[in-house]
């Protein structure tokens, strides 16, 4: 009876480790979905937690290059920390090859459409059953970050919002009406956003109460926390910065 | 004696020729101005013909390399042809010669700033005596381009809107605002403005009753009207592009 019971136990521990270990392991679920913009239809690449229930979520918004493997891998890294991540797709399926496309992309970009599009990913995840809608923040970088901005401006239920090398807004009007804690982070050797500009920024928020912490890196550039691109990549910058965004996030957007 | 005298006389009558087309040829009156944009004192470089005014007026807007040669050029040219040229300039005295640094610079401009600036320029213009404030319009290139639309949309006294392969709205709200009539250029191969968008924004535009007149090149990509541009530049649709120009701000510009 005893060495059933052993045999049993052992079976028992077996089935337990395959059962729980694979899942510990499995990388978050992920899918393209679509939803209404304007009168168009937008898309986003949606990576989604294992655990059951209403979470918290995060709105990731793309550079200059597009939706791109580096920023799939942001959402993917967001899921894993319990979040709904959705990457909106502004560019509407293109994906830069070189930086010259990203440029002509850019450049090429209505704004209002841009806004558009990313007031419609808020829409469908403040919408979403598996999403808590009132812990949804925002994060972009450098060209995203200026539209995860203007949510921070016109979307009275974004939580919080995160930025990286990003132009800040000047006007007092916009400015005064940003409600939520802000997340900067900048390389120190970027070109146009002078240190002043970002002082400006951070002085204006918290004149109003507003939490706003930015932190500036020695010897990163524009392009620092893009580990596809060689040229630019800083890993402990980079490293420290997504240290920045998930406390930031943890303390702003989870219960 | 005689034979002396004769060719004293020659000599200065070649001497007087070769002055008058030297004070014919000589460039109109350039000079850098400087005057406010909201709280920033800005720099921009003027061009006023010879001629007697008044004369109409161009807001000249640069694309993502900055307020370089090149644009003061075209302001050079606008104002031989009777206008007096305002080349703006976004960057605050930064210009940038590689790509990657203009793609940061263009990036690192708030779009609040920028149409700012753009209202400050405008406003400059009607100011100046030698200005008539009631026949202003603007010119830009590439980011330029999209800046002009957006001077368009912002300022219903606008009296004509030169685009060059920048980016157009898409909202119905912002097209009803656009009084000028809209010129624009641009490439069939441009990868960031495909020829569907231009198509369009041309029937929002006549759906709207505004005045559009909008050419697609053939066999050219982005940026093709800067001989700079070794790679994109098409000599004849870049004159054909001049010329288009020249004949719309006559018509539009000119009593």
């Amino acid at each position: 009876m005893r060495r059933l019971a052993g045999w049993a136990a052992k079976v028992a521990s077996v089935c337990l480790a395959c059962a729980v270990l694979p899942l510990a392991a499995a990388p978050p679920k992920t899918e393209i979905v679509e939803y209404a913009s304007g009168s168009e239809t937008a898309s986003g690449f949606l990576a989604l937690p294992s655990a059951p229930g209403r979470h918290a979520a995060i709105l990731l918004i793309h550079g200059d290059s597009g939706l791109t493997g580096w920023v799939q891998e942001q959402a993917r890294g967001f899921a894993a920390q319990g979040y709904v991540a959705l990457a909106a797709d502004l560019y509407r399926g293109r994906v830069a090859a070189d930086s010259e496309e990203a440029h002509e992309l850019a450049r090429g970009l209505p704004d209002d459409r841009a806004l558009r599009d990313v007031e419609a990913a808020f829409a469908y995840l403040a919408a979403r059953k598996d999403v808590s809608p009132g812990r949804i923040g925002a994060i972009g970088w450098q060209m995203g970050g200026w539209f995860a901005l203007q949510l921070a401006i016109h979307e009275p239920r974004l939580a919080a919002c995160a930025v990286s090398n990003t132009a800040l807004p000047t006007d007092a009007d916009d400015l005064a009406r940003i409600r939520v804690p802000i997340l900067g982070n900048f390389g120190a050797d970027q070109r146009g956003i002078s240190a002043g500009r970002i002082e400006a920024f951070e002085n204006d928020l918290r004149s109003r109460g507003i939490q706003v912490d930015v932190k500036i890196y020695a010897g990163a550039g524009s392009d620092f926390e893009n580990s596809a691109d060689a040229n630019h990549f800083r890993p402990e910058p980079a490293a420290d910065a997504r240290t920045r965004d998930l406390a930031f996030f943890a303390k702003n957007l989870k219960r | 004696m005689r034979q002396w005298l004769r060719v004293l006389a020659v000599g200065g009558m070649i001497a007087a020729a070769a002055l008058g087309v030297l004070v014919w040829a000589t460039p109109p009156k350039s000079q850098t101005v400087e005057y406010k944009s909201g709280n920033d004192t800005v720099r921009a470089y003027l061009v006023i013909p010879d001629s007697p005014g008044p004369h109409p007026g161009i807001v000249v807007i640069h694309e993502y390399w900055g307020l370089n040669d090149w644009v003061k050029e075209q302001a050079q040219k606008l104002a031989d042809q009777g206008y007096v040229a305002l080349a703006i300039d976004l960057y605050r005295g930064a210009v940038a010669t590689d790509p990657e640094d203009a793609s940061e610079l263009m990036r690192s401009v708030p779009h609040d700033q920028a149409v700012r600036d753009l209202e400050a320029a405008y406003n400059y213009l009607a100011a100046r005596p030698e200005v008539d404030k009631s026949r202003i319009g603007s010119i830009g290139w590439c980011m330029g381009g999209g800046l002009s639309l957006q001077l368009a949309i912002h300022e219903p006294k606008l009296t004509a809107c030169i685009v060059n392969y920048g980016a157009m709205p898409t909202d119905p709200a912002d097209i009803a605002r656009i009084q000028a009539p809209v010129l624009g250029n641009f490439g069939a191969d441009d990868k960031g403005i495909t020829p569907d968008k231009v198509h369009d924004f041309e029937r929002a535009m006549k759906a709207a009753g505004k005045s559009v007149d909008l050419k697609i090149y053939d066999g050219a990509g982005h940026a093709f009207e800067n001989p700079n541009n070794t790679a994109g530049y098409r000599p004849e649709a870049a004159a054909d592009a001049w010329n288009r120009i020249v004949a719309f701000l006559a018509k539009t510009l000119k009593p």
